[in-house]
């Protein structure tokens, strides 16, 4: 436990020290949401109403997707896992430690966000507190999940970049971060239910205003948590301590990733 | 004694293709054991399968009596690794990666090997930032920190200056006399004829010669070179029966029967009222035997 603790207070540190991890965790995150925050409101009025959700899911995108998997990938390709392995790191440290660095970072701006939003852009707080924690707990298990798949199936840096935009710009687009999903065509809507942005953006927006979701929220907090466990299952199955030992072909079954979501547009 | 490391009819596999092909060898406590090759004879897989790192298809692999596949927990804490590709976080500073690895293997922070290896002042300093040298200097220590029965280092001193490489055999020495195991694989053969104990050469995934430096220097066709060089030119004309010629004012004779030989131009040089001014007599170096060994794929 001592060394875990201690690995994890490195890996932590490692976020501030390592300029594209604290451009990724801190500053385009922040940087975009106060950009957005200004701008956007003259442009479409009821921004502020969904900005917190929609900016925290984010900052949870950019951490999971385009911050975590990188530096991942390269302990693979340069062989710092293998050296992890031999010294005795355990599998369980090597998937646990940036996960939870992660999530700790993201919620530092979570709360940075949450904060200033009321302060400065008059935006409410929350209707319900434990059920906004709720919620953002289970959007944030499932994407940590994605970014620790992605960092498993991708066999090096710039695959790793593609497959995380693969999720990251079409949410950018059609999860509702930028507008409501209710405002793009029903046939949009079915395509962006293919990404756990949409299920996010739905699930933490209904939380955090007390309006009717676009869809049963339940039901993507469902699609969000199987998600995250058929992540995290594939994740620990396809992993190998080096990129030799790595299968592109095995690597493939990551897309089973999609089940929970095309489950989604069938059930909700 | 026991052997530390124990390896029987080891074969590998990778998929279809077979790269160790039954091979056998025992590294005792306290010897430096290396393993030498061209690139592909299989070193790397066969350090990896010891290592518990890769399963080996076929045979007996034994480290300290336990499986390295089935018991690779129990196995860490008894084996140190410096591979030919390890590394560590960039951001990673020096302390806290002894730090790091002592706690996952149950021990204190090994300042003292830090002082050891001249690294103490530099525990601030992150691994990126530390020349070559330094960084496999920390992969040992941090290799070393918990007191390893076995240690494996694979190409340890590749790329490094003079004076690194020294003190890394100054390790090395250090370790072996403290009762360390050490598998060494390395293309260094002045390295190995310095260090090593015993030898191996795989070649094609085959040990094609194995003994100490000095019995694969000595076995086979390798014959020893004696240069003599005289007042007059006593040799001119002596009859010996293996090849002569002359460099640098030196006769040279291609023998393999030392005593003979040279008692003959010793004698031959007196009977001619000649003066012996230097005798010079130089066996073969690893490195021409090795090439020997290797050059027809292991077939003498």
């Amino acid at each position: 436990m001592k060394a875990i603790m201690n690995h994890l207070n490195f890996e932590f540190k490692s976020v501030i020290r390592d300029k594209t991890l604290l451009l990724m965790n801190y500053l385009l995150p922040l940087v975009f949401y106060f950009i957005m925050a200004a701008i956007m409101p003259s442009v479409y009025s009821d921004f502020v109403k969904g900005m917190v959700p929609g900016m925290i899911v984010f900052t949870i995108m950019i951490s999971t997707l385009m911050g975590m998997p990188n530096p991942m990938v390269l302990n693979k390709e340069k062989g710092i896992y293998r050296s992890y392995k031999i010294s005795g790191v355990p599998l369980k440290s090597v998937f646990i430690i940036p996960v939870l660095t992660t999530m700790l970072h993201i919620t530092i701006v979570s709360l940075i966000i949450l904060g200033t939003a009321a302060v400065f852009f008059k935006a409410a707080l929350p209707q319900n507190i434990f059920s906004f924690i709720g919620v953002y707990a289970v959007v944030l298990f499932a994407f940590t999940g994605l970014g620790v798949l992605i960092a498993v199936c991708s066999p090096n840096g710039r695959l790793t970049v593609l497959l995380a935009q693969v999720v990251f710009l079409p949410s950018m687009l059609l999860g509702g971060v930028m507008m409501p999903s209710s405002v793009l065509s029903k046939g949009v809507q079915k395509a962006a239910m293919l990404l756990p942005t949409t299920y996010s953006t739905n699930a933490l927006n209904a939380v955090y205003s007390g309006q009717p979701a676009v869809y049963n929220v339940q039901g993507s907090l469902i699609i969000l948590a199987l998600g995250g466990i058929i992540s995290y299952v594939l994740a620990a199955y396809l992993f190998t301590w080096d990129s030799k030992t790595s299968n592109s072909l095995r690597n493939l079954g990551g897309l089973a990733i999609l089940i929970p979501y095309i489950l989604g547009i069938i059930l909700l | 004694m026991k052997p530390i490391v124990q390896v029987e009819g080891f074969t590998k596999f990778y998929g279809s293709n077979k790269v160790i092909d039954n091979i056998s060898f025992e590294i005792y406590p306290g010897e430096i054991f290396a393993l030498l090759g061209p690139n592909g004879a299989g070193k790397t897989s066969t350090l990896e399968c010891i290592e518990g790192i890769r399963k080996a298809t076929a045979g007996k692999l034994r480290v300290s009596d336990l499986n390295p596949e089935k018991d690779f927990k129990k196995i860490r804490k008894r084996l140190g690794v410096q591979l030919q590709a390890s590394a560590l976080p960039d951001i990673i500073t020096v302390e806290e990666a002894m730090k790091m690895f002592c706690l996952y293997l149950g021990n204190e922070t090994r300042y003292d090997l830090l002082e050891r290896f001249d690294l103490k002042s530099m525990c601030n300093t992150e691994f990126c930032k530390l020349s070559t040298g330094q960084q496999r200097k920390l992969i040992l220590a941090i290799a070393l920190a918990h007191h390893p029965e076995l240690l494996i280092l694979d190409e340890p001193t590749a790329g490094l200056d003079v004076h690194t490489r020294v003190e890394l055999h100054e390790i090395m020495r250090e370790e072996r006399a403290k009762g360390t195991a050490i598998l060494l694989a390395s293309h260094d053969m002045s390295e190995v004829e310095e260090l090593a104990d015993r030898v191996a050469i795989l070649v094609k995934g085959r040990i094609v010669a194995e003994g100490t430096p000095n019995e694969i220097i000595t076995s086979g066709d390798s014959n020893v070179k004696i240069y003599v060089k005289t007042l007059k030119d006593a040799l001119s004309d002596i009859k010996l029966e293996r090849a002569q010629a002359t460099s640098e004012g030196y006769v040279v004779f291609d023998t393999e029967d030392i005593e003979d030989t040279v008692g003959l131009i010793l004698s031959h040089i007196k009977s001619k009222g000649d003066k012996l001014m230097d005798l010079r007599i130089e066996r073969p170096s690893l490195e021409e035997r090795f090439i020997n060994i290797t050059r027809n794929g292991g077939i003498q």
